[in-house]
């Protein structure tokens, strides 16, 4: 009944026929440009990757030098391995995204936002990785539609964002701020191409506009979230973020940890590269998915359920990894002060510690995730447990019966209650009358 | 306030956890104490922040993160013995009686981190009044003790 009420609360939003061959024909331009662009981007960077980078400076996330091709050469492997792996974990990625985005391309049944979220997987990847100052310094005569077509690209993504996920502009107003966007991302992006720049000296006052655009649309996106999406709508809107925060999170995890230039020349570069770049393209590779499962199977999947895992579990490590550290820096203290040398027993206590602790604390973070952020299921969880004790010490059945509508009542809110008590004495027609009506408003 | 109040069942498991997470938030209000006792006193901010620097360079960050991880521990220990306390001695444990614990727990730990502890490490802990050092640890206990309490008394 759930799921029915849910698909009622779908509201399509169907592109009109006469912009429907319009819009088709645009995503196929728009898909097959950045793809080619992406293609021919590859193409020139591979006599770059063909011999490596001995004499330039070679922090380049894919770039090697001396130091880390004698690793190479000690794991058995060469310059193109590590170039194949690398590429090849580019286009595994780009798969990911053509394949979902042509399957809701599919499935999209001409709705405007299965169309934008399409294009959005295309435009998403390849504008990523491809370097288009790079392929504008090769072709110039390429420079006016790379710019115009960057442009398309970044208002396509900026679109998507305003009518997500019912394919509507909220507030209707909402479009000004689309006009805006359009207007000043076309300064942006002709800058940022080194393509176009009249407007230089205003460099400041657009990228101060841009920033002011972006924190109206997240604005826009929170007063979307709380006042006009419906329920189905933001589980939608969830699993988008998801996906998107995870992109976000990335990031400065990339630059912390994985950046090559942090790291000394040799194994540990080598090693930050490759491991950085499976890392970063995993990450990336959630933002189909998530939003695939937002727009086709969002009634089977509970996004809540992830949230609230990711939430505890994340704050899981944290404590565990509290708890060990302490315990470590403890222990080793009181071993030098007695013994007057380390101990590694100290690091055995310490993973008993938290082998012992694991359970419990799991479960305490969960209960407090829930009471804060989930009280609907803190509280129907709470009623359930209540009930449990209540169940083993009752033994008065009328007693125990009001409790378990009590119970009924507030975990499950029926309209209509009853309860059927069958005596072991009684005959069939003595039954009817053991029925306890529970009528609830 | 609190002497109606009833004890809950916890398990070994839950005492260790509320102790854990009453250690954390003690150790900030510890942390924050020592930062405004010192720069009360005659230290500048930066002063009071090397106090709490490890040696070879190691940064102010995970000074600040090895303090509120063995806060914690000793916090999960607390939790533990309190456990015990409370329901091997079956006392009807009053507000003023858990402060009074915390307190002479954490006068133990001061007792304990001067003459054992921290001697034979780099830490640059003998910069700081002895006095401070002191209210310091009683501010931890007090502070854990009060959290621990609350806690396990609704």
């Amino acid at each position: 009944m759930q799921a029915n009420q849910s698909l009622n609360q779908i509201e399509t939003n169907r592109i009109p026929t006469r912009w429907r061959t319009f819009a088709y024909v645009l995503w196929g331009f728009v898909a097959a440009t950045y793809l080619g662009l992406f293609f021919l981007d590859i193409a020139l960077h591979i006599p770059i990757y063909a011999s490596p980078c001995i004499t330039v400076d070679c922090n380049n996330q894919w770039l090697v030098s001396a130091p880390e091709l004698r690793v190479l050469e000690t794991w058995g492997l060469t310059y193109g391995h590590l170039g194949i792996y690398m590429h090849g974990l580019t286009v595994v990625c780009l798969v990911v995204y053509l394949v979902l985005a042509v399957v809701i391309l599919l499935r999209s049944d001409d709705e405007a936002v299965g169309l934008s979220v399409s294009i959005v997987l295309i435009i998403l990847p390849t504008s990523a990785i491809t370097h288009f100052p790079f392929i504008i310094a090769h072709y110039p005569n390429l420079g006016l539609p790379i710019n115009i077509l960057s442009w398309i690209g970044a208002l396509l993504i900026a679109l998507f964002v305003l009518l997500f996920p019912n394919g509507r502009f909220v507030p209707r107003w909402a479009v000004w701020v689309f006009i805006a966007m359009a207007l000043v991302i076309f300064v942006v992006t002709s800058q940022f191409n080194n393509f176009w720049s009249p407007l230089s000296d205003f460099t400041v006052l657009f990228n101060g506009a841009l920033l002011l655009l972006l924190l109206s649309v997240i604005g826009l996106l929170i007063y979307r979230y709380a006042r006009v999406s419906n329920q189905v709508e933001r589980q939608q809107t969830k699993w988008a973020v998801v996906g998107f925060a995870w992109m976000l999170i990335s990031i400065p995890i990339w630059g912390f940890f994985f950046y090559a230039d942090v790291f000394p020349p040799g194994s540990a570069r080598l090693l930050a590269s490759v491991t950085g770049w499976m890392f970063v393209l995993i990450l990336l590779s959630l933002i189909p998915i998530t939003l695939t499962i937002a727009i086709m199977r969002y009634r089977l999947w509970d996004i809540d359920v992830i949230i609230r895992r990711t939430l505890s579990y994340a704050l899981l490590t944290i404590m565990l990894g509290m708890i060990y550290f302490g315990s470590v820096v403890l222990l080793q203290s009181f071993f030098t002060a007695l013994t007057g040398q380390q101990s590694p027993i100290s690091i055995v206590i310490s993973t008993l510690a938290i082998a012992a602790v694991f359970s419990p604390l799991r479960s305490w973070i969960q209960t407090t995730i829930d009471r804060r952020f989930y009280r609907r299921k803190y509280d129907a969880d709470k009623i359930l447990a209540s009930f449990s004790n209540i169940a083993r010490q009752q033994v008065d059945l009328d007693e125990l019966s009001a409790e378990l509508a009590y119970v009924a009542q507030e975990t499950m809110q029926p309209q209509h209650l009853s309860l059927w008590v069958r005596s072991i004495y009684s005959t069939p027609q003595q039954d009817s009358l053991d029925v306890k009506e529970h009528a609830h408003e | 306030m609190m002497k109606s109040a009833v004890l809950q069942n916890r398990s070994t498991g839950e005492a260790a956890v509320l102790g854990l997470f009453g250690g954390l938030w003690a150790g900030l209000v510890m942390a924050g104490f020592l930062l405004f006792a010192i720069v009360l006193g005659d230290a500048g901010f930066r002063d009071t922040l090397a106090h709490f620097s490890l040696p070879e360079g190691t940064g102010l960050w995970i000074a600040a993160l090895s303090h509120l991880a063995v806060s914690a521990v000793y916090g999960l220990v607390y939790g533990l013995i309190f456990a015990f306390l409370a329901e091997r001695w079956s006392w009807k444990i009053s507000w003023w009686l858990a402060l009074a614990l915390g307190a002479a727990y954490g006068l133990i730990l001061w007792l304990l981190a001067v003459y054992i502890l921290l001697p034979g490490t780099p830490y640059a802990w003998h910069e700081i009044t002895p006095s401070v050092l002191v209210g310091a640890h009683l501010v931890y206990g007090l502070t854990l003790g009060g959290l621990i309490y609350r806690r396990r008394y609704d």
